[in-house]
């Protein structure tokens, strides 16, 4: 007898209560530490997770025994494992898990005979040779979004695109380079599905097939930041994106994903504008914006929240009303933000802070602290033209108190130039400004010189050197994920831990 | 301030009609043993930050999307086991059912199921995924469509 399918289904919910009978849910007071009238918070999750591991572990145990789980296997470096039980908990005894090759050569190293007035310790970083970069595909502005990928350059190598290609119709954007330099995290995005992929990569600039963690539906790809030991990666999860500039921010999250065994701690009621790790790792700070960057975006109320992984517990610093772009000093006790109009100082302990600088900008001003701890590189409106056509000068502020405690005091401006074909001198014009691993070189998306739209660029600190154009070509990408970001991706210059 | 024998009296009630409805949806998109494990880790938060979420509009949507998280996080390349068609039921299922469900897209699946098998409402379900009515019966006519064709059925 044929049965339509309605009726069917109907039928096939016979068996759900016992097949996936009620789980136990908590409630007694003795179970678990309630936390009334506060935010939430992912400590209690944590240990409420603890709690369930037992359960969770026979679980997974029993399906492992009966038919097995598994990932669909890729080919990549970093394979999770499927039958690990997650507990939540970051390993503080992790290590990195791919220790840098010492058999492996750079390729392209910058020059050893320039001479930087700004000295590195040459002893904490050096580079993997390799520069990444977002690319519209397209032969002008206009063409950007269509189909964007992911490029490397490198000094001595002409830029190539590794990941995407012309007709995937996929954006992959937002790439981070682990800290040992041999895995790239980066976001992707269909249309429809945000995912976070994490690849392989080797010294020749090849790029494995990636492993995949699906994100969600209607949601920013992510941008991913990786912790200093390479064990995790952070990214925001804003619900109100340029993909969805109608929604609500309510439930925007930011997500610490640990790669050995797939666990995301996801961090709730964050709508972060910059997420990035201090030097050791113990701590996650994230900028939540400023309700004048994104009206009604209540979640954006400009403090600054410090994660602890290995507790589970977070705290904010109230003090940085409107912080929406953040960097951490290398002695991890101070961070730099983008504030209202101001380029400021915070000490997280003790809460003090400074304003180094005052400025005016069309866009973020991205501060950046250099490798050596000596100074911090933003940008703003340029000081000679103004903003017209979007022209912004870079800066590079000290770190520490100017002798006269005068804002701006021992600034100094880069003016960057390029010679174009004709032999004429052309300004360069910053998007973005980071700083290369060895803190030699400012890393430029730019535009202007040679570049009518975009370009990456590395102008070196010493005035003497000239500044290198790494690629010219049209469609790079100055924005990470969309345009609501205003943060800077630290992590595009590949770094090499040393021995 | 909120005593807190009243807040265990009050969440218990939340968790009476919640848990089963979660379950059921997360389930429908994730199989038996991921969705069970979803669902437990949002009741864990539920209880954990009862005091915020019970003034929310949509707690169910919210959990489900801190069950949806963490089932995509730990288990996306997991394969889908629904639970099994009864052997005995009347009227009576195509043993193929619960496959041809997991050749669905995890919202048309979810919705499917929400809809025709557990018989939630169009806006109960608009309501948990956070979508409009319009695309949750587009995702249900795909996938019944779907569904008939992969059973080889015709009404």
């Amino acid at each position: 007898m044929s049965v339509d399918l309605e009726t069917q289904l109907r039928s096939y919910r016979k068996n759900f209560d016992s097949e996936a009978p009620a789980v136990d849910v908590p409630g007694r007071t003795d179970d678990l530490t309630l936390v009334l009238d506060t935010r939430p918070s992912a400590r209690g999750a944590w240990r409420a997770r603890r709690g369930l591991a037992v359960a969770m572990a026979a679980a997974l145990l029993i399906v492992i025994v009966i038919g097995g789980v598994g990932l669909i296997p890729r080919p990549v470096a970093n394979e999770p494992d499927p039958n690990s039980v997650p507990t939540n908990e970051p390993d503080p005894n992790s290590v990195p898990t791919n220790e840098p090759d010492p058999n492996s050569v750079p390729t392209n190293e910058p020059d050893p005979n320039s001479v930087p007035t700004n000295e590195p310790d040459p002893s904490s970083v050096q580079s993997n040779g390799w520069i990444a970069l977002t690319v519209a595909q397209g032969t002008d502005v206009e063409a950007q979004g269509t189909d964007v990928d992911i490029w490397l350059v490198a000094f001595d190598q002409e830029p190539r695109r590794v990941i995407g290609t012309d007709t995937d119709t996929v954006d992959e954007l937002c790439p981070a380079f682990s800290p040992d330099g041999r895995r790239v995290a980066y976001g992707r995005f269909d249309g429809q599905n945000a995912e976070l992929a994490v690849a392989a990569t080797d010294a020749d600039g090849s790029v494995s097939d990636p492993i995949i963690f699906e994100v969600g539906d209607g949601l920013p790809p992510p941008c991913p930041v990786w912790s200093p030991d390479g064990s995790q990666v952070a990214f925001g999860v804003g619900r109100t994106s340029p993909i969805n500039p109608t929604t609500s921010a309510a439930g925007s999250e930011v997500w610490i994903v640990t790669l050995s065994d797939n666990e995301v701690t996801v961090l709730p009621d964050l709508l972060a504008t910059d997420v990035e790790w201090s030097p050791d790792g113990s701590l996650l700070a994230i900028a939540s914006g400023a309700d004048q960057v994104n009206p009604g975006n209540v979640l954006h109320d400009g403090r600054i929240y410090l994660y602890a992984p290995g507790s589970g517990t977070m705290r904010s610093i109230d003090a940085t009303l409107g912080a929406t772009a953040l960097t951490w000093a290398p002695d991890g006790r101070r961070i730099a933000y983008q504030g209202a109009a101001e380029l400021r100082v915070i000490d997280v302990e003790t809460e003090q802070q400074d304003v180094l600088d005052t400025y005016s900008a069309l866009h973020g001003i991205g501060p950046v602290w250099s490798p050596d701890g000596e100074w911090i590189v933003y940008q703003r409106c340029d000081s000679t033209t103004g903003c017209g056509g979007e022209r912004h000068e870079v800066v590079l502020v000290p770190a520490s108190d100017s002798p006269d405690g005068a804002e701006g005091a021992g600034e100094v401006v880069i003016h960057a130039f390029v010679e174009t074909a004709d032999g004429a001198r052309a300004n360069l014009f910053p998007f973005r400004v980071t700083w290369s691993p060895d803190g030699r070189y400012l890393l430029y998306v730019a535009w202007g010189g040679p570049m009518p739209y975009s370009g990456v660029a590395a102008v070196p600190i010493d005035p003497d050197t000239p500044t290198v154009v790494l690629t010219d070509q049209p469609g790079v990408v100055a924005y990470d994920g969309y345009d609501e970001s205003t943060f800077v991706p630290i992590q595009t210059w590949g770094t090499r831990a040393s021995n | 301030v909120i005593s807190q024998g009243k807040v265990v009296e009050d969440f218990s009630e939340f968790a009476r009609s919640a848990e089963p409805r979660l379950r059921q949806a997360l389930c429908s998109r994730f199989g038996v043993e991921a969705g069970r494990e979803a669902t437990a880790e949002a009741m864990a938060v539920a209880w954990e930050h009862w005091s915020l979420i019970r003034t929310y509009d949509n707690p169910v949507g919210y959990l489900f999307g801190v069950g949806r998280n963490k089932a995509q996080g730990s288990y996306r390349r997991r394969r889908v086991i629904l639970w099994s068609t009864p052997d005995d039921a009347i009227p009576w299922v195509e043993p193929g059912l619960p496959q041809a469900l997991a050749l669905l897209s995890p919202n048309q699946r979810t919705v499917v199921l929400l809809l025709h098998c557990f018989e939630w409402t169009h806006a109960e379900v608009a309501a948990l995924l956070g979508i409009s009515r319009t695309t949750i019966q587009n995702h249900a006519e795909r996938g019944m469509a779907r569904l008939r064709h992969e059973l080889g059925v015709n009404k």
